[in-house]
């Protein structure tokens, strides 16, 4: 939990309570600035920090996996089928733990944070729209841009020398063949209901994940 | 050195305020809530909660301490009340 901000609110709190139970202070030489400040600056600073802290922790995949609809892609990440990119990528570390679904759903492009928060939006309106609704398989929302492979694949040894990738290097920069045309479905639902999910924990002599 | 307030206005005043300080308490708790894990629930507190009531909070508080208060509207008062039959004039 954010510290500073639980520190803010209770400063705000105490300060507010003193405002009004000195009768007349924001009325008084001196008192106005006090008031101002309990009143208008400290919870216009507590409500923007607490925006960037929410922001913040959208990013993370716990968030992401808020949503029953997302239990099976979060398991998806755990599954022990090394061709599944998504679970070789989150077990090998090769993204971050904390932000996996962000880390590869977001386009690294200028506004790319922002179009990822407005689907984020856009999950949500669904999320409540289709409540009660038959599941329905979820799709993205655009076919996925090989340049969020390329953002961190693009120049590496085993990338450039891979030998399935030789005569095709142009096609995936222009993005004409899809990296998910061999290296899909990212997500390895069908392994999900085998049950046979890597737990990190029990293979970590420290017994937490990272 | 200014003039007290009236207690009349001071009293209007004071329950501005009170109200404002209210709804900004209620939504500073309700943005403590929301702070306790990631997930959809608690941003969906937060937003529509937290957020909502400081905003609103925040606008009462502007007008707590920088709108003036209406004096009251003047009554409409008698004709004077002669005080003997000398003031009515000669008849």
């Amino acid at each position: 939990m954010p510290v500073l901000l639980l520190g803010l609110v209770a400063l705000t709190i105490v300060l507010i309570l003193i405002v009004v139970g000195r009768t007349g202070l924001p009325w008084r030489p001196g008192g106005r600035a006090v008031s101002i400040v309990a009143l208008l600056v400290l919870p216009a600073v507590v409500t923007w920090g607490g925006l960037s802290h929410h922001l913040d922790e959208a990013r993370s995949t716990e968030f992401c996996l808020s949503c029953h609809e997302m239990e099976p892609y979060g398991r998806s990440l755990r599954v022990s089928e090394p061709t599944k990119l998504a679970a070789a990528h989150y077990q090998n570390r090769r993204i971050p733990r904390e932000e996996a679904c962000y880390t590869c759903h977001t386009s690294y492009t200028l506004f790319g944070d922002f179009q990822a928060k407005i689907s984020g939006v856009r999950h949500v309106i669904v999320h409540f729209a289709n409540a009660g609704d038959a599941a329905e398989p979820l799709e993205l929302y655009a076919p996925y841009e090989n340049r969020d492979c390329l953002r961190c694949h693009d120049g590496a040894r085993s990338y450039l020398e891979s030998a399935g990738h030789q005569g095709n290097l142009h096609e995936l920069v222009s993005g004409a063949v899809s990296c998910l045309d061999c290296h899909g479905p990212a997500h390895g639902l069908g392994d999900v209901a085998t049950g046979d999910l890597w737990d990190p924990d029990a293979s970590s002599p420290r017994g937490a994940a990272r | 050195m200014t003039a007290p307030m009236p207690t009349r206005e001071l009293a209007t005043r004071q329950r501005r305020v009170r109200l404002a300080a209210g709804i900004l308490i209620v939504g500073m708790l309700v943005q403590a809530q929301s702070f306790r894990a990631p997930g959809l629930s608690y941003f969906l507190t937060f937003a529509l909660g937290g957020a909502t009531l400081a905003v609103a909070g925040i606008a009462c508080a502007v007008y707590a301490l920088f709108r003036p208060v209406k004096p009251p509207a003047p009554t409409a008062e008698p004709p004077p009340v002669p005080a003997s039959n000398e003031e009515v004039g000669p008849t």
